[in-house]
């Protein structure tokens, strides 16, 4: 659905995206990663075709975005990061413009605007004008105006970053319901969890270059044994932790201050016994060690730090 | 096109952009009048000379003028800003969904310019309507200048169109809204400098306001030349709108 070849773009002298490939197949939920400032709501404003690009290829469903802006557009929902509405319209009224836009009848409009008021769970604020709606309320619309005009794939920048848990749960729920009818979906987040809830795949992007395209189910594959948790006493400095290095169930150490991530290099049960066992022979006092799942984070924040 | 008419319509009277267009200009209208009546006054409690008060001419004619002379040199800033305030208003995200609905952007600037473009001109030969009426009631004279009620209105009502047109082009280039109303202020205020000096006055848009001045109800060649031409650079500006807004990305927050 989605292939990006090569993309670059340039804003005055700074190259933004520098030569990122990734692909979606039709009807996965993909999820798009990066800092701020990696290129993320650039891309996505490139594939929805607001913003031109210099080289590469970006194809939206087999057609280039730069010579089928139009075709291409009428095949996308787009989510901004914080959607702007007419304030003034009822949403009703402004799902109906959206659809009249599209040249459905009167009736027809009314009908697709109630359907999506109603998956949205918006019925009882239809005739309430958009500007007093919550941030939450105006997240939920944005997707059904997104969807107006039924789009195969799915744009979504940030959907959930300024919403209360209840309001993630929410657009997560719908998110799922959109997949199983069949949309494609690209979500651009900063919330890891979120995307280990509802996508099937993610790139990762870092300075606009794509640093990771894989699988969710891969990765975890791909990260290897499970890594261990250790609170320190007090901040601890990596080259303190040297001796520990040579211990055998050790193949990497983080430090971070007070704490300290160690990949273990196999899933003997016996690691903490033996960290723990080190770090005393080794004078260090330490609060305990945790096991650590393999999460999406712990792979964020290894590859955007360059451990991988 | 009929659903771009109605939310422009809708946008006009619930953002209250008509109501502000319409009490500006009778405002003026009304105040014109009674400002004209109350300026001998005014002058004579000021300088205590009765001379300097008897020399202010107090007619309709005078009134007219002074009005015409007040939207020009306010109401037009206000169009200006009303037109760089609505394109603002669009490409600060608000058209993202509607483009990807299949929304024509030229045919979104048609629907404003038939929208608010009959609101100004309306609502100007109405104030233009209400200034000679009321000043009838209050000035001496036994002129009865209805005829002039429809041209003067319909002169000042077509240039005010064009300042409005000016903030829409000037928007579409700039993005922030003050400054693309100051800019294009500034541009319709040298416009009418040039017109000023040229023997080609009329092919100006600024000529209209000129030819307000005179009070002439009938048709004169430059005033039909001045006619033809402010249409042409209306058409012109209302195609350049499109074409840059096709060209900007909408997806930027106004700075």
């Amino acid at each position: 659905m989605i292939r990006v070849d090569g993309l670059e773009k340039e804003f005055g002298s700074f190259l933004a995206l520098k030569g990122l490939n990734f692909h979606v197949p039709k009807g996965r939920v993909h999820g798009f990663l990066g800092h701020n400032g990696a290129g993320k709501t650039t891309t996505l404003n490139i594939l929805a075709g607001f913003s031109p690009y210099g080289k590469g290829s970006v194809q939206i469903d087999g057609m280039e975005v730069r010579d089928a802006k139009q075709a291409v557009q009428r095949k996308i929902g787009y989510l901004p990061e914080a959607p702007q509405f007419y304030e003034y319209m009822r949403a009703k009224e402004l799902l109906m413009y959206l659809g009249r836009i599209q040249k459905a009848s009167k009736l027809d409009a009314g009908k697709r605007a109630e359907e999506l008021l109603r998956l949205f769970g918006l019925e009882s604020a239809s005739k309430r004008k958009v500007g007093g709606f919550s941030r939450g309320m105006k997240q939920r619309l944005g997707m059904a105006c997104a969807l107006v005009h039924d789009p195969a794939l799915l744009l979504l920048d940030e959907p959930t970053s300024a919403l209360d848990p209840e309001g993630r749960r929410e657009v997560l729920e719908m998110i799922k319901k959109l997949k199983e009818a069949g949309k494609t979906i690209l979500i651009s987040t900063h919330i890891l969890s979120d995307v280990e809830r509802v996508c099937d795949s993610v790139t990762m992007i870092k300075n606009g270059t794509c640093i990771l395209d894989a699988d969710i189910a891969a990765l975890k594959e791909i990260q290897g044994p499970a890594g261990y948790r250790i609170e320190f006493v007090r901040a601890i400095k990596e080259a303190e932790l040297h001796d520990l290095q040579s211990t055998a169930c050790i193949s990497e150490l983080i430090c971070e201050e007070e704490s300290c991530l160690v990949k273990a290099s196999n899933e003997d049960s016996e690691v903490s016994l033996l960290l723990a066992k080190a770090l005393s022979e080794l004078k260090i006092p330490f609060h305990g060690i945790q096991r650590q799942e393999r999460t999406l984070e712990e792979l964020y924040i290894r590859r955007m730090n360059g451990y991988e | 096109m009929s659903e771009l008419i109605w939310k422009e319509c809708l946008e006009g009277v619930r953002r209250k952009q008509v109501f502000a267009i319409g009490i500006l200009l009778i405002g003026f209208a009304l105040l014109s009048p009674v400002m004209m009546k109350a300026l001998p006054m005014l002058l004579e409690s000021q300088t205590g000379s009765e001379e300097i008060a008897a020399a202010i001419p107090v007619n309709l004619r005078e009134s007219v003028r002074s009005f015409a002379k007040n939207i020009h040199q306010i109401a037009t800033l206000l169009l200006v800003y009303l037109g760089a305030g609505q394109i603002a208003y669009e490409r600060n995200q608000r058209l993202v969904f509607p483009i990807h609905a299949g929304l024509n952007l030229r045919a979104m600037i048609r629907a404003k310019v038939l929208v608010y473009g009959g609101a100004i001109i309306g609502l100007t030969m109405i104030a233009t309507g209400a200034t000679i009426l009321y000043g009838m009631l209050l000035l001496p004279g036994s002129w009865k200048p209805m005829s002039i009620i429809g041209w003067t209105g319909l002169e000042i009502g077509i240039y005010l169109f064009t300042a409005y047109l000016i903030g829409m082009l000037a928007s579409s280039m700039i993005r922030n809204k003050v400054l693309a109303t100051v800019l294009g202020s500034l541009f319709l205020f040298l416009l009418g400098g040039i017109a000023g000096f040229t023997t080609f006055e009329w092919i100006f848009p600024t000529y209209l306001m000129t030819e307000a001045n005179f009070l002439i109800g009938y048709w004169t060649k430059p005033l039909m030349g001045c006619f033809l031409m402010t249409v042409a650079w209306c058409g012109l500006m209302i195609e350049a709108i499109g074409w840059k807004l096709n060209r900007t990305n909408i997806t930027m927050q106004e700075e």
